[in-house]
């Protein structure tokens, strides 16, 4: 729950932070709370009632959709983070993680300890945490959800009697079955002869029952750590210069990058990390626009960026990390440098954008618009989708930013103009076209409800070509003005 | 030559027109033009609306349609007569009922098959290859009736593009003609009009891009600038007038008939009638007919014969013959319903003689307007009675009208937010707070009010928008039950097009447009009550030798109106509202005339005119009716001066205000249909004036008009009234005399009325009814009566009182020659599927054969739906019972009694055993709450401290945000009012808590109490406590993710509530 | 690991001595050597058939439309390549729906908005170094001989087309720089519509220097969208327009 809230912007968190907040889902055409926070709580808002009723009750509620799929992974990446405890840790979904604590509980001071130090930390992350320990997972899971305590040490099979059926991780329609025979606690479960069990409520009740109870074994999936690739150089004497620099820089992308070819990968981000003897890191970081395990070209784009390392009094040790890594298979690498499209130049984009900035090379998108200005959105050269334009509006090769305004002589309505003044020049009109009426953008902002271009193509007596346009909006000479948007070629 | 428009759309082309029709021919005659056409895509939707308002506005109207063909082309058409009208309606009727509903499939075939005498514009933007084709086409089908648009779009090259075009049609031999596209009557409106794309596409406002419509220049223009746009070719403008001009046909020629009945061979339908009516008074009447009647009957069958209404009302007694036949109760009421005619014709039971209404009041020939005759059905019979119609009368000469979908508030902010592409759930909380019906738009501060920024731009434009889109036609809908029947085809008439509903055919126009064409409408109603009434009916006969009619029943029976005096009116048709019973103990009704004013005096109309605590003065004696003139004292002697009824409101109009006829029916019009516009406004200022002129105080006649308004909303004429007072009292009787009568039948009618069952079985309890719980052994699908002693009768509770009980299951269980010995034994021989014996088990139906609820379930668990096995199937055949499992004997924990109580409680929504609460009483009295049979003896202004199980939550939409609380006890039940102030304060205690209490202020209105909510409080938990069994170790729900925590124990009370 | 170490030096030892050579390496596809204009009287004027692809043109123009001109004339001609295009400016503020009405699909093109002006020499170098791309344009309006002599050499060395678009003073003088071509692109006014609209638009284009000395001055249509120039229906001197035909097979020889 409360990670979910850490991955919106944090604007937006801020704005939420008190307001009661539910995730619903959709079940069955009606959207299902399936989870709140303390606010919503606090309003009597439960999981499980329809997001109506939660509206009805709380009408400042705000829902947010369900994203189970995001949110297993970030369950799977806090299980990642809980290999600190053991080597044996698993992701349970939604909600839960299990990590095998067996022998590992002498390193964080005994039992007790141990998970009071995992919900501490957990609260570091800002999250609300139950932990529990017992001898089979289905008995931690069991106690961690449904014990009173927000840390709890089982011993004895027996602490498990006094929970409710639902501790034993049934459904929801089982749960409410038992519970109308008058079967409310797994002590009342244990009471019952066992056979009378699968016919009535299923086979899974007694297995859940006895992996709470540790009768039946459970394997759990464990979760790998991430597998970074990096090099790492330590020199016997600090290094400082640039040539030292890119020496080093030489000496530690080839490995790395055999390293990538072995698992057949290419790295997206790499990060260059210098140690300075006086305890500081120098980064150099690089986005590359497709995945890539050139070591000249990684060579270059590195070497490039020595001058902004400062060695300071020298550094002992440097590590190359591609963080980021993609697959990326040999056929691709030379392939791909199609007549049509941009084909492969992603490494001279990659070292153009690291010379004059990311966000000064853009290929161009074509976006929807009927205003001329907002047809070309800039768009990333890496992965770009294909432009394309009306062909049957004649439009001009440079457009000015913004229009410039000219004086003109024309007849009312909607008639071209017959001579006009730009940069102190005038000119006659020989031919026009038009109007082409353009109507604003109403939605982007309210000057735009009024807004009415009336566009024309004319040409002059020398030849040249201008997309001039009148703006429908009286100015408050009663007059209407106009501009030169652009020149043709 | 004037230039006349064309191509123009309105908004009855859903999602794409941007103006109502009447707004269309406005602007085209501010523009200064004499005609225009209308042209929406496949349909004839809107044309009466058009020429409704053409014709106020003294416009020539060109009756036209745009039709897109399935090729894709599309062409503008024409009728230029009557015959070619006929033409293009059966033309559209053919596509549609080839399609789905709201579709039209037509193909160029088509066209030509129904193509005589209609003017054909073939549309296209580009001089292209299909534009020749079909313009080559469109000149050897139609000759000199085909001609080519050319429209201004502004766009580069426009030159250009309309020369090519006038080329490709002279090579094709087709004159062109200036069309001007119109989708909105003013520049205004573009931006809904993007809106509605948007809509109609699903798409948001900022992907739009390109589908935004091309050109939006799409309005009126003046013939001047139309001429200038067009100034090189100047002919394809004047060719516009040139067709108009052509277009001679008219909606004024279509001539509607009625049915001629036929129904007697060799006598007219006039003499027919007269032979039927006079057949029908000697029967009403067996000791011979009154001179007074029969004077009366004598004039109504005179105007009759003069307005030439008789196969009508032939019409009527046909359909109502039909469904007596079968045995469907039925009553008719309405405007001409309520005459001695009809009821010697058996269509109402209202005796005209106890009224002395006019029989021209509804009947008349300067109001213009055709006669009205609702006829109710018995709710789930009505289909019946439908498909005989169609059946009767045919296809062609007999559909349902339509009924035209508005944009309501609450529909509007949904679609134009998600148009924007404002957040879902911002959208949510606006329409959510849009209480109920509304045109009024959400305002700005209630968005404040809701947390959202008003001066957020694209949250503006939603408020803005949606108020404008609000009151648009979105689409077609079926009405209820009003049927249209024709004497030629009805196909000749209108288009007619498939249902969503199975075999129901419906025509494109609503009951405004029929009746601006005077057709006739018979309208075939459901009505719940009438089941009921027909159930207890057959009861009364078959368990107490009584044979009843609603005509038969004792008349005037003191101890039903004793019973309604006292407000004890739960399940009465109509009075058992909570408003209608507070004003049963002040109207203090003592005939069926009172009842009349019962009924009609709680109704928007009366309350907004400020008629109602008037009325009361009046009757309890406090004040003297006061006429202010005699012109008045004729309308209004029968309600004490006071207009109560729609007609008294239309008489006033005429009489006080000086309306004339026809002003007056142009009035009741406005009044009955919903405009968003200000047209009421008109009618307003002139009704005052007029009345003020005529003498009335400027007071009185405001108040008359405000009441006018109200009946916009909800209208209710006295001759409904009357209709329905007779079933008030007949229900009233049977409740009253027979209580388990009424109980066994309401029940057996379920859903019907404002009172769930729980309600209805308490009230009866309360009325010393015994009422039986459902027994496997005993209970029957419907309920049932039971003997218990001479004259004593018990209810038993039927297996359709079992939520989720399969009918077509259940049917196959009741009475067997030998009784269920077991659970088992009925699983064997019914063959049950296990899901609805635990159904069974919930409901405690097995408690008969000694097994609690949680044992019965167990056994049911035990069992499974696989087929018998071979052998046991063979030991059946022995007579043998081989136990289907054999297995431990397990003793479950037995339910405590407050716990079978809540069960029951959570199962059915009631219990026979006892009230929840009386167990908590004494936890209740040792924190000072009280009971409900204790505010009874608490006076007004009293403070009070009360408990009870939460049954109905409300938000009336006219009561600005006060929420209504009805509680219960096992002493009865109260009535909670909450402020909005003090719900905003309490909202979710008020609307989590199953067992609410309140501190209060008692507020006492002759017999109504209602509590005035300071505080309140959630004793839900209080609830838990006694229904726990045994050592349950509490284990507090928390908040987690997912819904495997959700404790299955909160099983929630079943209140009805207003979210 | 030693036989992966020597395949690399000798690669790389490979590469040195073609770059020495000025040839192309060995990986490049095949460019085109010349972009024919499908006009006869210009084509004729090199004896590759058409304008040279490895090679720097200058393109100048004294007006804003003149710029314009000179914009659409780079512009089409990259287009006519088929491959990937850089346009380098301080100030992009070309319009790619008209660039495409004169044959630039702008799916091929890459923009880099320089810093400077020395910034747009540095980039057009690098990019025609980088052999990858059809054409590199860019917008300078300064070009000294040592920089044009540079930016020469980048686009032989990685066989890719350059075009500087220079806008300059109507009295200034042209220096000398190392292009291939140089030209100066003026509008020109369209003939005589019987609509009262603008027709194809027209240029007068000037050839000022080439490599293999000619010179000359044509009227020209503008380009269509494949990016082809067209000879006015009736020129001054009676000729006509080129078939279409034979443009055809130019441009598949």
């Amino acid at each position: 729950m409360e990670a979910r809230l850490r991955r919106l912007s944090p604007e937006a968190n801020a704005a939420l932070v008190d307001k009661p907040i539910v995730i619903a889902n959709l079940e069955d055409q009606h959207r299902i709370v399936l989870a709140v926070n303390a606010a919503a709580a606090a309003d009597g808002i439960t999981p499980g009632l329809a997001l109506a009723h939660a509206r009805a009750v709380q009408p400042n509620v705000v829902a947010l959709p369900a994203q189970p799929l995001d949110d297993a992974r970030a369950l799977e990446r806090l299980a990642v983070w809980c290999l600190r405890y053991s080597p044996l840790v698993s992701a349970c979904a939604p909600d839960s993680i299990w990590i095998d604590a067996t022998g590992a509980t002498h390193l964080l001071g005994g039992e007790t300890k141990m998970l009071e130090t995992i919900q501490g930390a957990m609260a570091g992350h800002g999250l609300t945490a139950r932990v529990a320990m017992a001898a089979s997972p289905g008995a931690a899971w069991a106690l961690a959800h449904f014990c009173p305590h927000a840390v709890t040490v089982s011993s004895a099979p027996a602490d498990l009697n006094p929970l409710p059926v639902m501790a034993l991780r049934i459904s929801l329609a089982t749960g409410r079955s038992l519970w109308r025979v008058g079967l409310k606690t797994i002590a009342d479960l244990r009471h019952v002869p066992r056979a009378t069990l699968p016919r009535r409520f299923g086979k899974d009740l007694l297995l859940r029952l006895d992996q709470a109870l540790g009768q039946a074994p459970e394997s759990i999936e464990a979760v790998l750590p991430p597998a970074a690739k990096r090099k790492r150089l330590t020199f016997a004497e600090p290094i400082g210069t640039a040539d030292d620099l890119k020496r080093t820089i030489a000496l530690l992308a080839p490995p790395l990058c055999a390293e990538l070819e072995k698992s057949q990968e290419g790295a997206r981000k790499l990060d260059l990390l210098f140690f300075r003897t006086d305890n500081r890191v120098e980064t150099i970081r690089l986005a590359l626009a497709r995945p890539s395990r050139n070591s000249a070209h990684f060579i270059k784009l590195l070497s490039d960026k020595v001058e902004t390392v400062d060695p300071g009094f020298g550094i002992d040790a440097a590590v190359l990390t591609a963080w980021r890594t993609e697959p990326l298979f040999p056929h691709q690498i030379d392939a791909d440098r199609g007549v049509d499209g941009i084909g492969d130049i992603s490494d001279l984009v990659d070292s153009l954008a690291n010379q004059v900035g990311a966000r000064n090379v853009y290929c161009i998108a074509s976006h929807a618009s009927d205003i001329p200005e907002r047809v070309m959105q800039p768009a990333d050269p890496a992965n770009h989708p294909p432009a394309s334009w009306s062909t049957n509006l004649p439009r001009p090769v440079r457009l000015f930013s913004p229009p410039e305004p000219i004086e003109v002589m024309a007849m009312m309505p909607d008639h071209p103009p017959a001579r006009f003044t730009w940069r102190g020049e005038s000119r006659l009109i020989t031919h026009a076209d038009g109007p082409e009426r353009v109507f604003g953008e109403w939605w982007q902002d309210i000057r735009e409800v009024a807004e009415v271009r009336d566009y024309f193509r004319v040409e002059d007596t020398q030849g040249e070509r201008f997309w001039l346009y009148r703006d429908s909006r009286l100015t408050t000479e009663n007059t209407h003005r106009w501009y030169v948007h652009g020149v043709f070629a | 030559m004037s230039y006349v428009d064309l191509q123009v759309t309105t908004n009855y082309t859903f999602l794409r027109g941007a103006s109502f029709p009447h707004e269309m021919v406005a602007a085209a005659k501010i523009m200064g033009h004499e005609t225009v056409a209308i042209t929406d895509r496949n349909t004839l939707a809107g044309i009466v609306k058009a020429y409704d308002a053409a014709k106020q506005a003294n416009v020539k109207l060109v009756t036209g349609c745009r039709l897109d063909l399935m090729s894709g082309e599309s062409l503008l058409c024409y009728p230029q007569d009557r015959a070619a009208y006929s033409r293009l309606v059966r033309l559209l009727t053919v596509g549609k009922r080839r399609a789905e509903k709201g579709q039209c499939h037509l193909t160029y075939e088509d066209v030509v098959e129904y193509g005589e005498g209609q003017f054909f514009i073939a549309l296209g933007d580009y001089a292209n290859d299909a534009l020749r084709g079909l313009l080559q086409k469109l000149r050897s089908d139609f000759r000199g009736r085909s001609y080519m648009a050319l429209t201004r779009r502004f766009r580069p090259n426009e030159i250009q593009r309309l020369s090519d075009l006038a080329t490709l049609a002279a090579a094709c031999c087709v004159q062109t003609v200036a069309t001007n596209d119109v989708l909105y009557h003013t520049p205004d409106r573009r931006m809904l009009q993007d809106v509605i794309t948007c809509i109609r596409l699903g798409r948001t406002i900022d992907a739009l891009g390109h589908e935004r419509e091309w050109s939006a220049d799409r309005f009126f223009k003046p013939s001047a600038e139309m001429a200038r746009l067009f100034k090189m070719h100047p002919e394809a403008v004047e060719r516009t007038a040139e067709i108009a001009a052509r277009c001679t046909f008219s909606l004024d020629q279509l001539k509607y008939q009625y049915p001629d009945e036929n129904l007697f061979p060799g006598l007219t339908a006039q003499e027919g009638l007269e032979r039927e009516t006079w057949k029908g008074a000697a029967v009403r009447y067996p000791n011979g007919i009154p001179a007074k009647a029969e004077d009366k009957v004598k004039h109504e069958l005179k105007i009759i014969a003069q307005l030439e209404y008789a196969p009508y009302f032939l019409t009527v007694w046909r359909i109502v013959q039909y469904a007596r036949s079968i045995g469907i109760l039925c009553q008719g009421r309405g405007s001409a319903a309520n005459s001695a005619v009809c009821y010697c014709l058996g269509i109402t039971e209202i005796n005209p003689m106890h009224r002395t209404l006019l029989f021209e009041r509804f009947v008349s020939a300067s109001r213009n307007e055709p006669p009205d005759i609702d006829v109710d059905f018995e709710h789930e019979r009505r289909e019946e009675v439908i498909q005989w119609i169609y059946k009767a009368y045919g296809r062609e000469r007999a559909a349902l009208t339509a009924t035209v979908i508005h944009y309501r508030s609450r529909r509007a902010v949904r679609e134009v937010a998600k148009a924007l592409g404002l957040p879902e759930d911002t959208a949510a909380v606006l329409a959510k707070s849009v209480w109920g019906w509304s045109e009024a738009g959400i305002p700005e501060s209630q968005a404040r009010n809701l947390g959202l920024d008003p001066t957020d731009y694209r949250l503006k434009l939603l408020l803005q928008l949606s108020q404008e889109i609000t009151g648009f036609p979105r689409h077609l809908s079926q009405h209820p039950g009003g049927f249209v029947i024709t004497q030629e085809r009805l196909d000749d008439l209108v288009p007619i097009e498939n249902a969503t509903m199975e075999d129901r055919t419906v025509i494109e126009w609503d009951k405004d447009d029929i009746e601006l064409l005077h057709m006739m409408k018979v309208d075939v109603l459901g009505l719940g009550m009438l089941g009921c009434l027909r159930r207890a009916f057959d009861l009364l006969s078959a368990h107490k030798g009584l044979d009843y009619t609603v005509d038969t029943l004792p008349k005037e029976d003191p101890a039903v109106y004793d019973m309604l005096c006292e407000a004890d009116s739960i399940g009465v048709f109509q009075v058992e509202s909570r408003a209608q019973m507070s004003m049963l103990p002040r109207l203090r009704p003592r005939n069926l005339g009172d009842l009349v004013i019962e009924v009609a005096i709680v109704r928007p109309g009366p309350i907004q005119g400020d008629m109602v605590h008037p009325y009361l003065r009046r009757r309890e004696g406090k004040e003297k009716p006061h006429y202010y003139k005699d012109e008045l004292k004729e309308v209004l002697k029968n309600t004490l001066g006071i207009p109560l009824f729609q007609e008294q409101a239309m008489q006033i109009a005429i009489v006080a205000a000086k309306f004339t006829a026809n002003e007056a029916d142009q009035l009741r019009r406005a009044m009955a249909t919903f405009r968003n516009d200000g047209n009421l406004n008109v009618f307003g200022e002139k009704f005052i004036r007029g009345m003020v002129e005529n003498g009335y105080p400027e007071d009185f006649a405001k108040r008359c008009f405000s009441q006018i308004e109200g009946f916009g909303t909800y209208g209710f004429p006295e001759s409904h009234a009357a209709s329905f007072a007779l079933l008030v009292y007949a229900s009233a009787y049977i409740k009253c005399r027979h209580p388990e009568v009424f109980l066994c039948a309401i029940l057996n009618a379920q859903p019907m009325g404002f009172y769930a069952p729980a309600q209805l079985i308490r009230d009866a309890i309360d009325h010393d009814v015994t009422v039986l719980p459902v027994d496997i052994n005993a209970s029957r699908w419907d309920c049932v009566l039971e003997w218990q002693a001479q004259d004593v009768f018990a209810v038993r509770l039927g297996f359709r009182m079992v939520p989720g009980a399969a009918n077509e299951i259940m049917a196959k269980i009741p009475c067997p020659e030998t009784p269920y010995q077991n659970i088992e034994d009925l699983w064997r021989r019914t063959g049950a599927p296990v899901a609805q014996l635990e159904k069974l088990a919930e409901a405690d139906a097995f408690a008969s054969l000694g097994y609690s609820r949680r044992e019965a379930l167990w056994i049911v668990k035990s069992l499974s739906d696989k087929p018998l096995p071979l052998f046991m199937a063979a030991d059946q055949a022995e007579g043998f019972d081989r136990p289907e499992v054999v297995e431990e004997r397990v003793t479950l924990r037995a339910l405590a009694a407050a716990g079978e109580v809540v069960e029951d409680y959570a199962t059915m929504a009631f219990s026979l055993r006892a009230h929840p609460l009386s167990f908590l009483r004494g936890e209740l009295t040792r924190q000072r709450w009280k009971s409900m049979a204790e505010l009874r003896r608490l006076k007004d202004g009293d403070r009070v401290r009360i408990a009870g199980l939460v049954l109905v939550r409300q938000r009336p939409g006219t009561a600005s945000g006060i929420v209504f609380i009805t509680l219960e006890d096992e002493t009865g039940v109260g009535n909670l009012v909450v402020w909005s102030t003090i719900f905003d304060k309490y909202r979710s205690v008020i609307m989590t808590s199953d067992v609410l209490a309140c501190v209060g202020r008692v507020q006492r209105e002759g017999e109504i109490i209602h509590v005035v909510a300071d505080s309140l409080y959630c004793l839900n938990d209080m609830l838990a406590g006694v229904s726990k069994d045994g050592a349950d170790i509490e284990i507090k729900q928390r908040d987690t993710y997912g819904s495997l925590t959700v404790d299955p124990s909160k099983m929630r009370f079943h209140s009805h509530d207003f979210h | 690991m030693q036989t992966g170490r020597k395949t690399a030096v000798l690669k790389d030892l490979r590469e040195r001595i073609h770059r020495l050579e000025r040839l192309e390496a060995p990986t490049r596809r095949s460019a085109v050597k010349a972009l024919p204009f499908g006009i006869p009287a210009l084509d004729s004027l090199w004896s590759e058939g058409g304008l040279p692809t490895s090679a720097l043109h200058e393109v100048n123009s004294v007006s804003v439309a003149g710029f314009a001109a000179a914009s659409a004339f780079a512009a089409a001609s990259a287009g006519r390549l088929g491959k990937p295009v850089l346009w380098c400016s301080t100030s992009p503020d070309f319009y790619a729906p008209g660039l495409a009405q004169v044959g630039l699909p702008v799916s091929r093109l890459i923009v880099v908005r320089a810093r400077s002006e020395k910034e747009v020499l540095a980039v057009m170098e690098e990019a025609l170094r980088h052999a990858s791309l059809g054409c590199v344009i860019g917008e300078t309006p300064r070009l000294t001989l040592t920089t044009s002599r540079r930016l020469a050499l980048a686009a032989e060395s990685g066989a890719t087309m350059a075009f500087t678009l220079r806008r300059r003073r109507k009295d200034s003088a042209l220096e000398p720089i190392a292009a291939a071509s140089r030209w100066r692109i003026n509008a020109a006014p369209s003939s005589p519509h019987l609509i009262p609209q603008s027709g194809r638009g027209r240029w007068t284009l000037e050839l000022l220097r080439s490599r293999s000395g000619a010179t000359g001055s044509w009227n020209v249509e503008v380009p269509d969208t494949q990016g082809y120039l067209h000879l006015p229906s009736a020129l001054a001197d009676g000729s006509t327009v080129a078939p279409f035909e034979s443009r055809g097979e130019r441009r598949a020889g």
